[in-house]
């Protein structure tokens, strides 16, 4: 009696060894798989995306605007290209393909226009990053 | 001894049994220690990648609050001068001006790369390049701060 009991622990405890070690290792395999994947990884983008975030800077220089819109001076001093995902103008967002360009290069100044909406007096302006992070400039028009 | 002895008639297959056991657990549980340290690897590389970039986004938004520019712009022989004095406590590295002409609403970037430590003054820089009458003037800094120089009716506004 005592002998099967003993023979049926060994076999759920080796079984239960494989399962949380063929889950580890799959866990294992998956995160250095995507370990290289960018910020999408399993593993490193919970970190990754965070680090880019904070090595992306973007300023909101100037805005003007002319007859043929309102443009926005934005500069990125940060370490990473910013891409905008979204632009809210006066707490209305800006339909996307009304304004370009989308990508800021790092260390470097753009100038975005928005061509689409009339802008006078003050305005509010926020760009929201893919990454993330949201720029607000107001300034009187 | 006498333990062993029981161990051993409760068992008669133990050797055996025990034999196999132990090198498949001892696989196993190498598989496992390699698994758990270099996922412990990667994490504290990541980690590690992290806490630099706090530090340098907390670095470069305090210099970026620090910088300070002093232009005493004026008009000479029809184009501005001004001395650019840094009075922050960083150094400021300026990397474009931007030229808004008031009259056609449009806009002129020009690269530069002006260089100035803490105290440094440039004296009686020539902005010969602007040249529209009435304009918006933006000296951008490396860390994205702007200095404003307004001319108007080819005076310097105050």
């Amino acid at each position: 009696m005592m002998k099967k009991t003993r023979g049926v622990s060994q076999l759920i405890a080796t079984v239960a060894l494989i399962a949380v070690t063929l889950s580890a290792m799959f866990v294992y395999v998956q995160g250095l798989n995507q370990y290289s994947a960018g910020e999408t990884g399993l593993l490193s983008g919970a970190f990754r995306i965070n680090s880019m975030k904070n090595y992306e800077r973007v300023s909101i220089v100037y805005l003007f605007k002319n007859s043929t819109g309102l443009y926005i001076l934005a500069y990125n001093y940060g370490e990473v290209d910013a891409a905008i995902s979204r632009l809210i103008i006066n707490s209305n967002p800006v339909e996307n393909g009304t304004y370009s360009p989308i990508n800021i290069p790092a260390k470097s100044l753009s100038l975005i226009a928005v061509t689409h909406g009339s802008y006078t007096g003050q305005i509010q302006v926020s760009i929201i990053t893919a990454r993330g992070n949201v720029i607000f400039q107001t300034g009187v028009l | 001894m006498a333990v062993h002895r029981k161990l051993c008639h409760r068992n008669p297959h133990r050797g055996r049994s025990l034999g196999v056991s132990n090198v498949l657990g001892a696989i196993l549980f190498v598989f496992a220690i390699i698994v758990l340290t270099s996922l412990i690897a990667v994490v504290t590389n990541e980690l590690s990648a992290y806490v630099s970039s706090v530090d340098y986004m907390n670095a470069m938004e305090r210099d970026r609050s620090f910088e300070q520019l002093s232009l005493t712009p004026v008009v000479s022989n029809s184009y501005i001068v001004s001395n650019i004095t840094n009075v922050g406590s960083v150094p400021v590295n300026i990397t474009q001006f931007v030229v808004l002409n008031k009259a056609t609403n449009s806009s002129v970037i020009y690269q530069k790369n002006l260089f100035l430590n803490p105290g440094q003054i440039l004296f009686n820089y020539n902005m010969s390049f602007i040249t529209p009458s009435n304009a918006t003037v933006l000296l951008v800094t490396s860390k994205g701060n702007s200095f404003l120089i307004l001319v108007q009716g080819g005076a310097i506004w105050h």
